[in-house]
């Protein structure tokens, strides 16, 4: 992905509840995001187009997704910085 | 530098509730519209509001909308105009009608009906006992509201604008409303959207403290622009504050976790809510708990390095009892601090989470200037950054859903009926958006300070010095530091200058809309001397109806406050007279 593209997805990242703001501002801001490989950052983009109740769900690990390497990305984000 | 010009009828800034309704009722009449968002509009904050929204629909027990009224009156603490509030309270069955036509999935009773909730402050016969008047679709009232509006505004052929921010209000030598600049981030390209009328539905902007529960896109862009362009703001100093909110994070801990047993310490380990009120202890009402615990702050019993938080315990509940009884507080914990409550306290804090104030409204949602109240031609605004006044000094929960939606509508109306009166657009004033250029340009000085660290420094001054323990002393102190804050913030610079989806300018400019709301606040707070619904002063702790049951009115030119009065006649019934607020 190019540049845009990234910044593109940083600002997706902002959303409609503080705690989904907090989740990818740590993974954002901690350098996880920057480490992301070309097929991760698709996914990443397939994950800021669900519902933000849904993110919540599998961000509070409520839920899980079937996609095995989706999810990993999910734990990723919520383990950010610990 | 001439820029391109966009032409619609109408534009509403903001997409989210009240935005969405408004662009819903302006498309459907044919009116040409346009709504600028920052976000998808789906991602509006909105979306986060789970309680649910008012209706005296009766239909679990007996309701109506006289004693709606009656309660958002007594929760405003008589700063509320009564006109709105009657519009508002009556409005409020046809508005959620409309909405479950519109295809929102309301929990329903057996018998079909829409299932009704409890809610605080909502009650019976006037006050006696509470009522069951919330409707909502499980947790998730705000977000099914919002997917119901934006599928019906994409059928209504509604245009929206996705990634765009809008920078300021063009008004003409009249001071009427001809439209706004607007970035659109995709391209960093700067549009004049002229219009016939501009409604602003900007929300909230609970990111002027340090811990808030707003998410990030509530930067009050809305009240910025209207105070830049000359424009008051009214009864601003009135926030809404919940007393656990993670400390560092915001989120929210709900009362739920006092009420299983859990109680509040400062860092000599003392509970000390046990001085505060001997027999509520942690149970207290909210305003009282975290007023309480903003003491035990600022008297340095705080906790932590910075002592600037108090210890919610809970480990002695044990696990099962969290985890049964008090789902996702143990997640939420963990996940954002790193602290497991089973085995340790959680810090909180006071944490802001509703801005009562906004721009000056009637209850058809034209903007007015003055005390006076002259309509400004043009502009219409709704939702939280719009003040019409229904919440006064206080906001009852789930009043703020139905807000959007009546005042979105009503907003609407007031727009289709003023486009009928235009034949064409009035012209765009001389140099339309060079000022909007000139404070993008000068983002991209050479010297001056990060954005981040000036907005830091104004969220901790607005933390501490305005938040839900205010003396005379912490305000003015208040007031001289922001200042000294607001004029830092005209020289802040941004270090990547590329035009492309340049985020740090989009926050950039969104700080320098934040930063005018916490002025105005800080200096609209250090003026009230008496203590009214969420206002509570130490100095002054009883409300003063003789001297301030009026509406505090604050311009950016000079810092200048006016005051007006508070509507007392209501549409159609009595007045309903100020009494002592008790529940």
């Amino acid at each position: 992905m190019d540049y845009v593209e990234i910044e593109k997805l940083k600002w997706r990242s902002r959303r409609s509840m503080l705690e989904l703001d907090l989740y990818f501002e740590r993974f954002i801001l901690g350098g996880s995001f920057s480490k992301l490989t070309e097929q991760e950052l698709i996914d990443y983009q397939y994950l800021l187009t669900l519902d933000d109740g849904d993110l919540l769900l599998l961000f509070q690990e409520k839920e899980v997704l079937a996609n095995v390497e989706m999810q990993k990305l999910v734990i990723k984000i919520v383990n950010a910085n610990f | 530098m001439s820029l391109p010009i966009l032409k619609f009828d109408a534009v509403v800034v903001g997409g989210g509730g009240a935005g969405l309704r408004a662009s819903l009722q302006l498309s459907e009449a044919g009116v040409k519209t346009v709504v600028l968002s920052k976000v998808f509009p789906t991602r509006s904050h909105t979306a986060a509001a789970q309680g649910g929204i008012s209706a005296s629909f009766g239909n679990s027990e007996e309701d109506n909308w006289h004693w709606h009224m009656y309660d958002t009156v007594k929760g405003a603490d008589w700063l509320g105009d009564q006109d709105a509030i009657e519009f508002m309270c009556k409005q409020a069955t046809d508005a959620v009608a409309e909405l479950e036509h519109y295809g929102m999935p309301f929990d329903r009773l057996d018998n079909g009906k829409i299932y009704q909730r409890p809610f605080g402050g909502h009650m019976a016969d006037f006050g006696k006992k509470p009522v069951r008047r919330a409707c909502a679709v499980a947790d998730r009232t705000g977000h099914a509201m919002l997917h119901a509006l934006y599928q019906r505004n994409v059928k209504a052929q509604t245009h929206f604008f996705v990634e765009w921010m809008a920078l300021d209000l063009i008004r003409d030598k009249a001071g009427d409303v001809v439209g706004v600049t607007a970035l659109e981030m995709e391209t960093g390209q700067v549009y004049i959207i002229h219009a016939k009328a501009v409604l602003f539905a900007t929300g909230g902007s609970g990111r002027i403290y340090q811990a808030s529960t707003n998410a990030f896109i509530n930067t009050g862009d809305g009240v910025g622009m209207a105070l830049r362009a000359g424009l008051p703001v009214e009864d601003i100093e009135f926030w809404q504050f919940h007393p656990t909110g993670l400390a560092g994070a915001g989120v929210l801990i709900t009362e739920g976790v006092r009420g299983e047993g859990g109680y509040l310490l400062n860092a000599n380990g003392e509970r000390f809510m046990e001085r505060y009120a001997p027999t509520a202890k942690d149970l207290a009402s909210r305003d009282v708990v975290s007023r309480a615990m903003q003491v035990e702050i600022n008297e340095g019993r705080g906790c932590g390095t910075n002592k600037d938080y108090v210890l919610l315990k809970l480990d002695h509940l044990g696990a099962d009892v969290i985890d049964q009884r008090l789902p996702g507080i143990r997640e939420i914990s963990i996940q954002f601090l790193g602290i497991d409550p089973v085995k340790q306290p959680i810090p909180v804090v006071p944490t802001c989470h509703y801005m009562m104030g906004g721009i000056p409204t009637n209850y058809k949602g034209e903007v007015l200037d003055g005390v006076d109240e002259k309509i400004v031609k043009g502009f219409y605004a709704a939702g939280e950054c719009a003040c019409a006044s229904v919440h006064g000094a206080n906001r009852l929960g789930t009043n703020s859903l139905l807000d959007l939606v009546v005042f979105g509508k009503s907003a609407g109306n007031s727009v289709i009926e003023f486009v009928k009166t235009m034949s064409d657009h009035k012209e765009l004033p001389e140099n339309a958006g060079q000022y909007s250029l000139e404070r993008m340009a000068k983002l991209e000085s050479t010297t001056g300070e990060k954005v981040a660290d000036v907005r830091f420094a104004m969220q901790v001054c607005m933390q501490q010095h305005a938040s839900v323990f205010r003396t005379q002393k912490v305000l003015d102190d208040g007031v001289m530091k922001m200042r000294e804050i607001y004029e830092r913030a005209k020289n802040v610079v941004i270090e990547d200058k590329s035009t492309v989806f340049n985020t740090a300018r989009v926050e950039a400019l969104e700080f320098l809309n934040t930063v005018e709301v916490a002025l105005a606040t800080m200096v609209a707070a250090a003026a009230r001397t008496e203590s009214r619904g969420a206002h509570a002063r130490e100095d002054f702790p009883d409300r003063n109806d003789e001297v301030w049951m009026k509406h505090t009115l604050y311009y950016r030119d000079g810092q200048k406050l006016e005051y007006k009065e508070v509507h007392t006649e209501p549409l159609t019934v009595d007045y309903i007279p100020p009494a002592k607020r008790v529940y």
